[in-house]
C-alpha cells in the first residue's frame, strides 16, 4: 500500500518534471521566435482585425443566413423523424431515436456555432473608441443583424425542445421558463436521468482538462502579445465556478442523505 | 453484463409493445428496450415494477449470473 502511494508522487513528480522541461523549451523557442518582433505581430493583429471590421456587416449577414438555413432544414428532417417515431414500432423506433438524437445534436452544434461567431465578430467593432470614430451607422446595422441572429438562435431552441415534445409527450417543460432544466429532468426516467448525468460528469471531466490549457494559452498570450490580464482572469473564473458548483453539489447531496 | 432478463419473452406473451409496458411502468419506451436488450440495470424499484405488471416475481424476469473469474 505505501510502496504504491510513493509510486504515485513519484510518477506525479516526474510528470511534473517533464512538463516544466517542455514548457521552458518551448519558451526559449518561442523567445527566440518573437523575440524582438512584438511590434510586427501587434502590426499584424491590428491588419487583421481591421480587415474584420471591414467586412463585419457581411460576416454576420452570412453567419445569420447559414443559421437559419442549416436550422429550417434541421428542424424539418427531425420533424420527418418524429413522425417515424410515433409510427414506428418497438425495435425500429430504436433506429429512429438514434438518428433523431444525433440530427438534434447537430442541430444544437451548429445553432451555439452560429452564436459564438456573432459575439466574435460583434467584439471586433464592439469598442466605444471605434463606434464614435464615425463607424455608428455601421456599428448599428451590425447590431440589429446581431440581435436578429440571436433572436432566431434563441426561438430555434424553443422549436427543437417542442419538436421533441411532439414525438416525446412525456417530456415536460417550457423553453421560455427559467426553470426549464429543472422541468425537463424531472420527466425523465431512471435511464434518461443516468445518460444526462453520465454526460454532465464527462463534460465536467473534460472541462478540468482544457481549462488549464486555455489557462496557460491565455498566459502565454499575455506574455509575449500583450493579450491583456482580462482573458486570463475570466478563464481562472470560469475554472474555480465549475470546481466550486461540483463540490458544492456533491456536499449538499451529501447532506441530505444524513437529514 | 451479469444480469440477465426474459422481459421481452413476458412482455410478448402479454401481448403488448415497449410503449404500452413502458407507459404502464411510468418509464418511457426506450428504457424498457435498453432493459430488454442488457444495456440497463433498472433500479429495484422500477424491476418490482415490472415483475407486478407482468404477474411475476422480479427473479422470474431477471437473473443474477456470477462472473467468471
Amino acid at each position: 500500500m505505501r510502496t504504491g502511494k510513493m509510486n504515485s508522487y513519484r510518477k506525479m513528480g516526474v510528470v511534473m518534471l517533464i512538463a516544466a522541461v517542455i514548457g521552458g523549451a518551448l519558451g526559449f523557442l518561442a523567445m527566440l521566435v518573437l523575440g524582438g518582433r512584438e511590434g510586427s505581430v501587434e502590426a499584424g493583429m491590428t491588419f487583421f482585425l481591421t480587415q474584420i471590421q471591414r467586412i463585419q456587416l457581411p460576416l454576420m449577414i452570412g453567419i445569420t443566413i447559414l443559421s437559419v438555413i442549416f436550422g429550417e432544414i434541421n428542424l424539418k428532417k427531425l420533424k420527418a423523424i418524429g413522425i417515424r417515431i410515433l409510427e414506428a414500432e418497438d425495435e425500429e423506433c430504436d433506429k429512429w431515436e438514434y438518428q433523431e438524437e444525433k440530427t438534434g445534436a447537430y442541430g444544437v452544434v451548429v445553432n451555439i456555432l452560429s452564436q459564438v461567431f456573432c459575439i466574435l465578430i460583434l467584439s471586433v467593432g464592439y469598442s466605444v473608441r471605434y463606434i464614435i470614430d464615425n463607424h455608428h451607422r455601421s456599428m448599428l446595422a451590425v447590431c440589429l443583424v446581431f440581435l436578429a441572429c440571436y433572436a432566431y438562435d434563441g426561438f430555434w431552441q424553443a422549436r427543437y425542445v417542442r419538436q421533441v415534445q411532439y414525438a416525446h409527450p412525456e417530456k415536460k417543460g417550457d423553453p421560455a421558463s427559467g426553470k426549464f432544466q429543472q422541468q425537463w429532468l424531472e420527466s425523465c426516467d431512471e435511464a434518461e436521468k443516468e445518460v444526462i448525468f453520465r454526460s454532465a460528469y464527462k463534460a465536467y471531466v473534460q472541462m478540468n482538462t482544457w481549462i488549464p490549457v486555455l489557462l496557460v494559452l491565455t498566459m502565454l498570450g499575455h506574455l509575449f502579445f500583450g493579450t491583456g490580464l482580462m482573458a486570463i482572469v475570466v478563464v481562472a473564473a470560469v475554472w474555480l465556478v465549475i470546481t466550486m458548483a461540483y463540490l458544492r453539489s456533491c456536499v449538499s447531496l451529501k447532506g441530505e442523505k444524513l437529514r | 453484463m451479469p444480469l440477465l432478463n426474459y422481459l421481452k419473452e413476458y412482455r410478448s406473451r402479454m401481448g403488448i409493445n415497449q410503449t404500452e409496458l413502458g407507459k404502464r411502468a411510468g418509464v418511457s419506451r426506450q428504457t424498457i428496450s435498453l432493459i430488454e436488450r442488457g444495456d440497463y440495470s433498472p433500479s429495484v424499484t422500477l424491476a418490482l415494477k415490472i415483475a407486478k405488471i407482468c404477474q411475476v416475481t422480479v427473479e422470474d424476469i431477471f437473473e443474477y449470473e456470477e462472473e467468471e473469474v
